[in-house]
């Protein structure tokens, strides 16, 4: 066995032991959303359900963010637009558009997100300090953030025409790029949208 | 008292609690609300040239309109449709949208109708874009607004949620509340 093979025989090793780590170490399932170009994540064992939007029911006397009142199978839940709070723009909701419902404590609200992305499992590890979120309004309502590499979801019914294939590819250059994720601290962030 | 949102169990009607009260469905600022009919007087149709300002010593409600005036009606008495018969007097008139910050109507000619209420002794009217027939609605229908949307505005004048078929929640309104002033 020469100097090579040790070598290797090493790092196979240490890479064996770092992935034994990984496996041994506390997760978090996570589940990401989009609300404008920006992605956030609610923690998974906060969320209830995820629904259409259905017929919401606006209730007067309630500030803008308060989208109404939703039905669902009997319970019935607010819906709230977080937008404002998060200082993204209102943008018109599109078909991918979903309410999250999400509980935290005794609270729960359904929560307004223009497409729900997929569930993600990560080490805490992962998770870094909220104050390199870089919008000051994310960074209130954050319990972290990750970097990750997302795909852009092209929006439903808005799939790019064949003009557009090379703005596409510069685009692709885009997706290669880390994206921070945004997880949110729900206490906070309802607690700060609740009406008083 | 009423089916609560946080439990899916039918409350037991006790004692000789009526079960069915009646409601008007009504549209205003692209929404539509309930009333319940008990407290309606009557519902009659918005005419323009039945409402005058108020003189500048009136008493000041927030959305007047102006006053209804009995002579600013045409003679005719096909141009208005009482729900109930009695004499009309003068009353304010006040928009139902902006006592409930909903949207304003995009049309000048949007208030088809006013729901006269008994306030103080007298009359006062809630203008509003369409009316449906009074209709039956069953306790059990009812539902309590989330704690999430109730607050000191919203409770007395949004009191409940009427759930007119499985996936339709009609808020349940009593303006009244809402109103404060002297005829």
């Amino acid at each position: 066995m020469n100097n090579e093979d040790i070598l290797k025989q090493a790092q196979q090793r240490e890479s064996e032991q770092n992935a034994a780590a990984n496996r041994n170490e506390a997760k978090v399932r996570l589940l990401l959303f989009r609300l404008g170009e920006e992605w956030f994540a609610l923690e998974a064992q906060q969320v209830r359900e995820i629904s259409r939007l259905g017929k919401i029911t606006r209730v007067p006397l309630t500030p803008p963010h308060i989208m109404g009142v939703l039905n669902l199978r009997g319970q019935i839940t607010a819906v709230v637009d977080v937008r404002p709070a998060l200082n993204l723009p209102q943008a018109p909701l599109e078909e991918s558009a979903r309410v999250i419902v999400a509980r935290h404590e005794s609270i729960e609200a359904g929560i307004l997100a223009e497409a729900v992305v997929e569930m993600l499992e990560v080490p805490k590890s992962a998770l870094s300090d909220p104050s390199h979120a870089g919008d000051a309004e994310h960074g209130k309502y954050a319990s972290a953030i990750i970097t990750r590499k997302l795909g852009n979801q092209p929006k439903e019914g808005n799939q790019p025409k064949p003009e557009a294939q090379k703005e596409g590819q510069k685009e692709g250059q885009k997706k290669d790029k880390d994206n921070i994720i945004v997880v949110l601290k729900l206490a906070t962030l309802l607690d700060a949208l609740k009406v008083r | 008292m009423f089916y609560n949102s946080s439990s899916n169990t039918e409350p037991k009607m006790s004692g000789t609690r009526p079960s069915i009260f009646e409601v008007l469905v009504f549209c205003v600022g692209e929404t539509w609300l309930v009333i319940r009919a008990h407290r309606i007087q009557r519902l009659m149709a918005y005419t323009t040239a039945a409402i005058k300002p108020g003189a500048p010593d009136e008493p000041i409600f927030a959305g007047l309109l102006g006053y209804f005036e009995p002579s600013g009606l045409p003679e005719k008495k096909e141009s208005f449709s009482p729900t109930l018969s009695g004499k009309l007097a003068r009353f304010p008139v006040l928009a139902l949208d902006k006592i409930l910050e909903l949207p304003a109507p995009v049309a000048e000619d949007a208030y088809k109708q006013i729901i006269c209420m008994e306030y103080n002794g007298g009359t006062i009217g809630f203008a509003i874009e369409s009316a449906l027939e009074i209709e039956r609605a069953n306790v059990a229908d009812v539902r309590v607004l989330p704690s999430w949307v109730e607050n000191s505005r919203t409770k007395p004048v949004v009191w409940a949620l009427w759930q007119r078929s499985p996936d339709e929640l009609l808020p349940l309104v009593e303006p009244l509340e809402a109103v404060s002033g002297e005829l």
